[in-house]
């Protein structure tokens, strides 16, 4: 097909007709809005009591569990640097009583690249209730850990959970907010279940590094809905929402360090050109130049290229990074430039890469 | 941006909503899902909109976020359970099953550009990726799917 024909194609033909109910559960979402939700700006008054609330919860809560950024590690096969976790841990805890719940501000870290937070949410009376994430929906299954608390089946759904234990059920939403003009990739939120089925929800936001200052501002909105187990609907009336404006320290401080092949510098039929690692507080990213030999099929190159590995001297990977900047350029071809992360609080003097097969290695130094 | 305001836009931009989402998720049920998560996230985020005009970016990029959170979540669970049924056939299947065949990193921006009307700046900022990105990957799926169309 020449080049006019294919011009002349048109891709929407490629894709069915929107199904109805697509549509309807789109505009069922948009209409259900609420013009004017009782928006609650904290007060600096309202902070000092929120404070006082927090000196009489914090001990409790430290006792009760420790929950933090350290539980979603494993599940992402990731590691902070000890760095990253103490500045988070001296994060000043707010908690902040959000309807019949209290949410509280956990952790916060920024460096430029990431911006990261977490929140923990529990009911305030301790009386029995489902709590829900924001980035979840209801009608998921609840975790292993609410199984065996509510003492159900793992194939029970949030809100037949709530159902069968007569308890209400809570849509529970803290996020942050930063200038859209400064969000750089992707939004990522994940949740965490305490055994005494207390919520620690994290969000990870991309931020433009060239853009951030030495503080982040940002709103940061805890929102909490209770919804009638026998219906799914909302109960009427039971919908809060806190805002509070923040200011995010940044910790911008970053060192770099430059690696160059030693010896065999060619992997997969590329020749590794280069790798810049720049340390900042969240970890170690890298930048890999590698350039493609002429027997390389440039369609390969990301099967090829995602299964680089960054290893130790001994020849055992290194702990990947939080962010998710894990990304390929190739529009420099045959030239391409690798982002990765990984989990170190200090440069690796020796690095190997490691190949598609696991087992080729260039070293670099 | 007030509610009439918000309703109408994403009535007027729900089509494209549903290729976007169909082209990262490629299955109804999880379009439906981050369609729906979409609406109500947006909502909530209209504060850091500053300028009605970019209303559409804007909203594809949360759109883009949500379908990733369903991948994250899918990922690894995919059993017979959650298999799908195929949806109604496409006016063009030769070109579909192409289209969808295609890395999902060269599909997007191609089906933003010409399904969508997209100008490539727009698209490199709805993806957060360099404009010389974006017109590589462009120019890549343009030439996969002409070397597939004359196949």
């Amino acid at each position: 097909m020449n080049k006019h024909k294919q011009n002349d194609l048109d891709l929407k033909q490629a894709f069915s007709p929107m199904p109805d109910d697509c549509y309807q559960a789109l505009m069922h979402a948009a209409r259900s809005v609420k013009e004017e939700e009782p928006v609650k700006k904290t007060s600096f008054r309202m902070a000092l009591i929120a404070a006082a609330i927090l000196i009489l919860t914090m001990a409790v809560a430290l006792a009760a569990n420790e929950l933090g950024i350290i539980n979603f590690m494993d599940r992402f096969r990731a590691r902070l640097p000890e760095s990253a976790l103490d500045l988070m841990a001296k994060t000043e805890n707010k908690t902040f009583a959000v309807g019949p719940l209290e949410i509280t501000l956990r952790e916060l870290l920024a460096d430029g690249r990431v911006v990261m937070m977490t929140a923990h949410a529990n009911k305030a009376d301790e009386s029995p209730a489902v709590l829900v994430a924001g980035s979840g929906d209801m009608s998921d299954r609840i975790p292993e850990s609410e199984a065996k608390r509510l003492k159900l089946p793992q194939e029970t759904t949030f809100i037949e959970a709530a159902r069968q234990i007569k308890a209400p059920l809570y849509i529970v939403y803290p996020y942050l907010t930063i200038d859209f003009e400064l969000l750089h990739g992707e939004e990522m939120m994940a949740e965490f279940y305490a055994e005494d089925g207390a919520l620690l929800q994290m969000q990870m936001l991309q931020t433009k590094p060239d853009q951030i200052n030495e503080t982040l501002e940002a709103m940061l909105t805890l929102h909490v809905r209770e919804i009638n187990p026998e219906t799914g609907e909302q109960v009427e009336g039971r919908d809060w929402r806190v805002e509070e404006k923040i200011s995010v320290p940044v910790n911008k401080t970053v060192t770099e360090k430059s690696y160059t092949p030693d010896g065999n510098a060619l992997l997969d039929g590329y020749t590794v050109k280069s790798l810049k690692a720049e340390q900042t507080v969240a970890g170690i990213y890298l930048t890999t130049q590698a350039e493609a030999g002429p027997e390389v099929k440039r369609e390969n190159v990301y099967q090829t290229l995602y299964t680089w590995e960054y290893r130790t001297v001994d020849d055992k990977p290194f702990p990947d990074g939080i962010s998710m900047s894990g990304y390929l350029v190739d529009d420099a071809w045959p030239v391409v430039t690798l982002h990765q992360m990984i989990g170190l609080g200090e440069f690796p003097d020796v690095m190997k890469l490691s190949g598609i097969d696991g087992i080729s290695l260039t070293t670099l130094k | 941006m007030d509610k009439d305001f918000f309703v109408r836009e994403i009535e007027r931009v729900s089509q494209m909503l549903y290729r976007v989402s169909f082209t990262i998720l490629q299955n109804d049920e999880d379009c439906k899902d981050a369609l729906q998560q979409t609406a109500l996230k947006a909502w909530e985020k209209r504060g850091s909109l500053r300028e009605p005009q970019y209303f559409s970016s804007w909203l594809t990029r949360i759109l883009i976020n949500e379908t990733r959170n369903i991948q994250r979540k899918r990922r690894g669970l995919v059993s017979l359970e959650t298999v799908q049924e195929p949806a109604a056939d496409p006016p063009n299947p030769e070109l579909s099953i192409i289209i969808h065949s295609m890395p999902e990193k060269l599909r997007l921006p191609l089906i933003l550009r010409y399904a969508e009307g997209m100008s490539y700046e727009q698209i490199a900022k709805t993806l957060r990726l360099p404009l010389s990105t974006v017109r590589g990957r462009i120019y890549r799926a343009k030439q996969h799917l002409r070397k597939e169309l004359e196949a």
